[in-house]
């Protein structure tokens, strides 16, 4: 609670706050406090720990689910460094009350880096790359197949979410909803990515990767309406 | 909404130190004390009415937009994360209700008059000010809303700059902009008042 530190109009007798009329009051009281009962919601620890079962269920059934699973170390190893990313993104940009959560700038960063990052990574860590053309003369219906899988996975993941944060912040909802969209896209493409075999870049970038852009941006637009009071 | 009459005592902003911390005022009302909602609403409606005329420039509609905040606030307390600070929680959602009202009052239809044109209202010319409080309540209803908002919540709601940047949805430096910016431009307004 403080001002600029060299506030020139310090000494100005600045407006008192005016008191809301007698009736308007007592409406807001009667409202307010009539039958009034505990009404406690889920603790934010309760919807973290929620949360990351949510996730991690979504991601395991995509997996299982895919047919092939995909044991290779460095596959394991980026799903479960992925997996790192969203906790952290979880528990630091959404977990956190609003107003004690990191800064507003550094939220918007991360809804907005991470699934460049996570497209950057997926590109990079391909053992195959073929040009666009030929990817598109080859098994097209793999990629579609992959990208529907995580993106309807990851849509439910970000539903759920959603749904269990609601009304939760009246400041930053639309960067909230991002970061909900971002971390169930992730979970969506690294359980896609762990059930499915292959290993070319555009197939991993159209058929894994895209998915947490569409839904960090989708859930931007829901979050606005469904985590605001 | 609701008539309005006379005014109960408005609360200081800046509570005293023998008043009980809004967030375990908070915590109590969820926890379904009625005492507790009283002496939470004594200590921020005044604030929350300051902010929304400041925003409005109208105290009737700013009233009105007090009771549908508070309406807004007693439906979501089960979801009110514990520990985040209620005055900036508080202010978000009557800005909130502020720019939905705002945007719902532009779809609405007026009426035009017969020549086809919208009735407005010629807005009232100011009289000279009389004193520095009265300059200085109209130098900050001559700032952009922007400016003044920012100013409101820092100045007269006492949030700090990182608060109020959370409630407006800026960045820190955008609000500090604005805060230094609308300082600016009352200090040109209040020279030009003491000179005359």
């Amino acid at each position: 609670m403080s001002a600029p530190e060299d506030d020139p109009l310090a000494e100005l007798a600045w407006p008192e706050p005016p008191a809301p009329g007698q009736q308007v009051s007592d409406a807001i009281r009667r409202h307010c406090t009539e039958n009034l009962r505990p009404h406690r919601g889920l603790g934010r620890e309760l919807r973290a720990g929620i949360s990351v079962a949510a996730l991690g269920a979504v991601a395991l059934w995509l997996a299982a689910g895919m047919g092939t699973p995909h044991l290779a170390r460095a596959a394991l190893l980026g799903a479960f460094g992925w997996g790192l990313v969203a906790l952290a993104v979880l528990f630091t940009g959404l977990a956190r009350p609003p107003g004690r959560r990191i800064g507003r700038e550094r939220r918007i960063a991360m809804a907005a880096l991470l699934p460049l990052l996570f497209l950057a990574y997926l590109a990079l860590s391909a053992e195959a790359r073929l040009p666009l053309r030929e990817f598109f003369d080859g098994p097209v219906e793999l990629a579609a197949a992959c990208a529907l899988n995580a993106l309807l996975a990851g849509a439910a993941a970000t539903s759920a979410l959603l749904w269990l944060w609601r009304r939760t912040d009246p400041m930053s909802p639309a960067v909230s909803g991002a970061l909900i969209g971002l971390i169930a896209g992730i979970a969506g493409a690294v359980g896609v990515g762990a059930g499915c075999a292959a290993d070319e870049a555009w197939h991993l970038v159209a058929g894994h990767g895209l998915g947490v852009a569409v839904l960090a941006l989708a859930g931007s637009f829901v979050g606005r309406r469904w985590l605001a009071p | 909404m609701v008539a309005r009459s006379k005014t109960i005592a408005p609360a200081k902003a800046g509570a005293a130190d023998d008043v009980e911390p809004l967030a375990i005022l908070m915590d109590r009302y969820i926890d379904g004390d009625a005492r507790a909602f009283e002496e939470l609403y004594r200590q921020v409606a005044p604030r929350l009415l300051g902010y929304l005329i400041r925003l409005t420039r109208d105290r009737a509609r700013a009233e009105d937009l007090l009771q549908v905040t508070f309406t807004k606030v007693h439906r979501a307390r089960s979801s009110y994360l514990r520990g985040a600070p209620p005055v900036p929680w508080l202010l978000a959602i009557a800005r909130r209700c502020f720019y939905d009202e705002r945007r719902s009052a532009r779809h609405r239809p007026e009426e035009l008059s017969f020549d086809g044109a919208v009735p407005e209202p010629k807005p009232e010319p100011a009289a000279p000010a009389t004193d520095v409080a009265e300059a200085l309540e109209q130098a900050l209803r001559s700032l952009p809303e922007s400016y003044r908002e920012a100013i409101e919540l820092t100045k007269v709601t006492g949030l700090s700059i990182a608060e109020a940047a959370d409630v407006v949805g800026a960045s820190e430096m955008a609000v500090k902009l604005r805060v230094h910016r609308g300082y600016k431009l009352l200090r040109e307004t209040l020279r030009r008042f003491s000179r005359s």
